[in-house]
């Protein structure tokens, strides 16, 4: 596996393209590959997607500055943080929330009964569906036993599947996948908004071919083309308007960075 | 082989062929057996091929996708375990491979079984797609060699089976068949021991039923035959005495037969009598079938009820329908024709009468094609005389209608371009008539002048070749009049003796040059005042005469008219009224000139034919005379006719239908007295005048108008023409008789110089620029009214005209042309080119002290 990722890079013009890992990894290529086309054709940049198993290797993959861009909020955290990914677009869907969520039927109506329960996280490194709600349970004085599904919809299936009793998630996510899947939930607790996860590009990667990839991500909305490939990427995880992304900058997300630099969960 | 096989016996011929047939449909049972199940595992193996790429590809997406190739290749290592699977491979878009491999299956199935079979192993590719991203391809490859092995044992279970059954099958059918064998040995031991005279051996009845049945009748056979030696010899002697008795009935059969094969010959010879008849008859009936048969004609017969009971083969031809089809039809059912219920019974009513009709009628074919058919159905009788149908001969005149109606539309077209031709010829004259006037009035009027004796030679000349052809434009206008069917007769009161000596005064001059003696004589009997048209009279009389002088150069000519003889020489017979009564007048101009050939009459009254070509060039004429002439006696109800004899003479005739003004007699008798000829001595033949050379000569050369007395009292005249040659001509006759001539070049100018002057008369050209005649005539009648002079009629000879008379001088020459004048409000009509005579004689009839004067003038 090394030595494929080593033969990726090694190719002169080709960039690779790490993806968070919210969703199975089958779904993930089919929502990002035909974006990451369109964007290698606008921008002259060829793009690889490049998925991990699970949100710690993708952490790791981050930690180690593997790919070129990534769409993540993992280089956030401070170990992540010196690697130096810069922020250069954001999807258009306003700012995200984290929530706790139980099922429609559930007979849990307020954080305080989760107390001693099994609550389910997509992983230790996501942020809106682990750091803030655990941050904020550590702050009302809860302890709660977390389970770890590897993605946002792992977590949520697992809520589903009656692994625990409540799920912390992506709130958007959370939204995309009851439509998709007709499941109904109550919301026991939602977070202050976060700008929905970023792209940003590696500092080894130069301004001008950053820049270039950039704008074809913020004007691919604007083109009947691009757009159509956003309905279509859309249409397939339910994920409603607006679509495509817009330019951003790393002050966009000073209050991640903040929480991470203050919050009390200790990450692995 | 068959000598071993004609040794054999019953049982093992059995046992053999029934095992051989066994073995044969075993084998082909097994056979087909291992064929469907090969054909199933070849079915199998494409359908697992199918499997194994949708499965594999479904489970290795995600590792393919997120790069596990550590868990790809363990689920390769897993697949490959299947019996079927030879070789399971990954390659990735960078060409690496990851590749499994099945085990080795240990052969169970001979080598030859398997290629018998001949199932090859099957490979497949799926390659992977993630969001149209390509990230890699499967490739499986399957081998049937565990289903040929399983096929193969399941053969040979199969075998062993059939070949157990067919043993045991075999052994019972052997052991049975030797025991129901064995009595028959027996019966044959005793059947030949029998053979040699022991009638009275039996045996005892043992075995299966066959054996004993046979057993049992050979028992019975044994008794029957040992009484049947015992009855032998009675009928032996029977025979012989029934031998005896039969040849004496033979012999009596015999005579009996002869005498009636004696009777049978006499009545052959009839029987062959008659047939010779018999076929001398349906001869004849085939021959006349044949005759029906082949006829150009279609021929049918038909019962009393309508219905076709024949139909022949021209029939066939004609409408298309077999004789099958139409035989039982009615005729209207076979040709789909609706016939109304009064044809239908109007046919039936024909062919009941029994009489022979011939009609035409047209009828379609099979496909509808009208057919025009001339038709003869006549009655058919039977032996007794009864009518019993109706015998049809159809013929086709379809091409000769269709040449009919065309040459009836080309007869139409024709009468048509004649018509077109003929008013073109009406307008034609009407424009010549204008520059006519201009020539002879301009010939007459030089005339009138001083000239030597050459000029008045020339302007004679010209003036006679101008009234020549003025005289062929009036035929050629008669005869488009003709053509057209314009032409209208007037029907006015005339003195038919003064007509008469006119006509003969006006040809007096061609008569006295030719020195001829030109006679006339009326009958007695005949009224002297008619009603019909004079000028139209004139003109036939006028032109019979002058072809008269024209071909006579020595003799007379003469001209009798007298009542017609016999109806015979009339169009029709008029009948009369109580104010007039109808009369035949014959017209009859006899020369003394060169005659007609008898083969030339009858082209004489045809339209531009002479009696032969050389006479147009020698005596000239347009030909068109006599046929106008012919063309106006037949519309006054008469006809005309020639009798000559070449070299001898010709006596032309013509008839008419007058009337007789029963009014008018007296005043008719009385103008008689005037004509100038003695009818006291004419008793046999009719008395002729002669006019005098010199009466015709003053008149030819118009001395008489040149020297006409001026007026003297000067009135003025208003002369409307616009054609300035006709305007000199006629300003120079109107002031040689003393005339005051005001011109005006147009209407509107004659409008408006007959405004606020006195003119004792008007004459007004028809067709003029700005206002044409009519025009000016209108507004100078409609300013009259307004100053109350419209209210007193313009008659000839008033003194004080109140209302200017208005006198039309026109070259439009044609019927109703008149009548249009005078609605105009026009006075009178003088028709271009006008003679100065002509126009003194109208202008006299308006201005009285011209007329005086003249009068005055010619008694002095």
């Amino acid at each position: 596996m090394q030595s494929i990722a080593a033969a990726a890079q090694t190719q002169t013009d080709s960039a690779t393209f790490g993806v968070v890992s919210q969703r199975s990894p089958t779904l993930t290529a089919q929502y990002w590959n035909p974006i990451l086309r369109y964007v290698a054709d606008k921008s002259g940049v060829p793009l690889t997607l490049k998925l991990a198993r699970t949100g710690p290797e993708h952490t790791a993959m981050i930690t180690r500055g593997e790919t070129e861009f990534i769409y993540s909020n993992h280089n956030f955290t401070p170990d992540n943080d010196p690697v130096g990914y810069r922020v250069i677009a954001r999807p258009a869907q306003a700012a995200i929330t984290g929530q706790i969520v139980v099922l429609g039927d559930s007979p849990i109506a307020a954080l305080a009964q989760l107390q001693g329960k099994d609550v389910v996280f997509p992983s230790r490194a996501a942020f809106v569906g682990y750091y803030v709600p655990m941050d904020a349970m550590l702050r009302l004085g809860l302890q709660v036993s977390p389970l770890f599904a590897g993605n946002q919809e792992g977590a949520i299936g697992q809520l589903k599947a009656g692994r625990a009793v409540a799920a912390a998630v992506n709130s958007e996510v959370m939204r995309d996948f009851a439509r998709r899947e007709g499941l109904h939930y109550r919301v026991l607790w939602t977070s202050d908004p976060y700008q929905n996860i970023p792209i940003s590009v590696h500092p080894r990667v130069p301004k001008q071919k950053a820049d270039a990839v950039g704008e074809a991500f913020a004007r691919m909305s604007e083109d009947p083309e691009g757009s159509r490939i956003l309905g279509a990427c859309a249409e397939l995880i339910k994920q409603p308007p607006p679509f495509g992304f817009v330019r951003a900058t790393d002050a966009d997300y000073d209050n991640v960075r903040q929480f991470h630099r203050n919050t009390l969960v200790k990450g692995d | 082989m068959a000598l071993v096989w004609a040794h054999t016996g019953l049982a093992v011929r059995v046992a053999i062929s029934s095992g051989a047939l066994l073995v044969l449909f075993g084998l082909l049972l097994i056979a087909s057996l291992i064929r469907e199940d090969i054909a199933q595992a070849r079915r199998a193996v494409a359908s697992d091929l199918q499997h194994e790429l949708t499965l594999l590809a479904t489970t290795l997406i995600e590792p393919a996708v997120v790069g596990d190739y550590t868990l790809i290749r363990q689920m390769l290592t897993v697949r490959a375990k299947h019996s079927d699977v030879r070789r399971i491979a990954w390659t990735d878009n960078s060409g690496h491979v990851i590749e499994a491999l099945g085990d080795e299956i240990s052969a169970i199935a001979p080598a030859w079984f398997t290629r018998l079979a001949n199932v090859p192993d099957i490979d497949g590719e799926q390659k992977i797609l993630v969001g149209g991203e390509p990230y890699g391809k499967i490739s499986i490859r399957l081998t049937a060699a565990a289903s040929i092995h399983a096929i193969w044992s399941a053969a040979i279970k199969r075998v062993m089976l059939v070949a157990g059954g067919i043993g045991i099958c075999l052994a019972l059918t052997s052991w049975v068949l030797f025991r129901g064998l064995r009595p028959f040995s027996e019966l044959a031991l005793a059947a030949r021991r029998f053979g040699r005279g022991e009638h009275g051996l039996r045996i005892a009845v043992t075995g299966p039923p066959e054996s004993r049945s046979c057993i049992d009748a050979f028992n019975r056979m044994g008794a029957d035959i040992e009484r049947l030696f015992d009855s032998l010899k009675t009928a032996e002697s029977n025979l012989q005495r029934a031998n005896v008795e039969l040849e004496e009935r033979v012999v009596l059969r015999t005579a009996e037969l002869e005498q009636a094969n004696q009777g049978l010959q006499a009545e052959v010879s009839e029987r062959r009598l008659a047939e010779a008849a018999l076929r001398v008859s349906e001869e004849y009936a085939s021959r006349l079938a044949r005759v029906v048969e082949q006829a150009s004609d279609g021929i049918l017969t038909r019962d009393m009820n309508g219905v076709i009971t024949s139909w022949n083969a021209a029939n066939a031809r004609l409408f298309g329908f077999s004789a099958e089809e139409a035989i039982h039809q009615p005729i209207g059912t076979l040709h789909q024709v609706n016939f109304t219920p009064e044809e239908r019974a109007w046919a039936l009513a024909r062919i009941r009468s029994g009489i022979a009709h011939t009609f035409e009628s047209t009828r379609p074919d099979r496909d509808g094609r009208p057919i025009h058919l001339h038709v003869v159905a006549s009655p058919i009788f039977d032996t007794e005389g009864v009518q019993c149908g109706e015998m049809s001969v159809f013929r086709d005149v379809t091409d000769r209608k269709r040449v009919e109606e065309e040459a009836a539309r080309a007869r139409e077209a024709a009468e048509v371009a004649n018509r077109s031709k003929s008013q073109f010829l009406a307008n034609m004259s009407h424009e010549i008539r204008t520059p006519m006037n201009g020539v002879l009035g301009m010939a007459e009027l030089l005339l009138g002048t001083e000239l030597d004796t050459n000029q008045e030679k020339f302007a004679l000349a010209i003036h006679r070749s101008g009234t020549a052809l003025l005289h062929l434009i009036n035929d050629i206008l008669d005869f488009s009049k003709i053509e057209a069917g314009r032409l209208e007769l007037e029907r006015l009161p005339f003195d038919l003796r003064e007509l008469v000596c006119d006509t003969t005064e006006l040809l007096h001059e061609s008569a006295h040059a030719k020195e001829l003696p030109l006679t006339f004589a009326i009958d007695e009997d005949l009224p002297a005042i008619l009603i019909g048209d004079p000028l139209r009279l004139r003109q036939i009389l006028t032109n019979l005469v002058g072809n008269a002088l024209k071909f006579t150069a020595a003799g007379n000519v003469s001209i009798h008219v007298s009542k017609v003889p016999d109806d015979t020489l009339l169009q029709s017979v008029e009948h009369g009224t109580p104010e007039a009564s109808p009369i035949g007048l014959l017209f009859a101009v006899r020369d003394t000139g060169i005659g007609i050939a008898a083969h030339a009459m009858d082209r004489l009254f045809t339209l531009f034919s002479q009696a032969d070509g050389s006479t147009t060039r020698r005596f000239g004429g347009s030909g068109l005379g006599l046929a106008i002439s012919k063309q106006l006696a037949e519309s006054m109800g008469g006809k005309i006719g020639v009798e000559s004899a070449v070299g001898l003479g010709s006596n032309f005739w013509f008839t008419v239908q007058m009337e007789v003004d029963m009014t008018a007699r007296a005043m008719a008798n009385d103008t008689s007295r005037r004509a100038t000829f003695s009818s006291a001595a004419m008793i046999d033949a009719p008395a002729y005048q002669t006019i005098s050379a010199h009466a015709g000569r003053r008149m030819a050369h118009g001395s008489s108008l040149a020297d006409a007395p001026t007026v003297t009292e000067r009135r003025r005249i208003l002369l409307a023409e616009d054609n300035p040659i006709n305007r000199q001509i006629a300003t120079v006759m109107l002031e040689g008789f003393g005339f005051e001539v005001v011109s005006a070049v147009d209407g509107r100018q004659a409008v408006e110089r007959s405004y606020g002057q006195i003119f004792d008369l008007i004459l007004m050209d028809c067709q003029m620029p700005e206002l044409d005649g009519f025009e000016a005539t209108t507004a100078i009648r409609a300013r009259e009214g307004a100053q109350g002079g419209a209210a007193a009629d313009a008659t000839p000879g008033s003194r004080v005209p109140r209302r200017t008379p208005i006198i039309a001088v026109t070259a439009n020459a044609m019927q109703g042309d008149r009548e249009r004048c005078l609605e105009a409000g026009m006075d009178d009509y003088l028709p271009k080119p006008f003679s100065k005579k002509n126009l003194r004689a109208t202008v006299d009839r308006w201005i009285p002290a011209v007329k005086e004067a003249m009068e005055l003038a010619s008694n002095s």
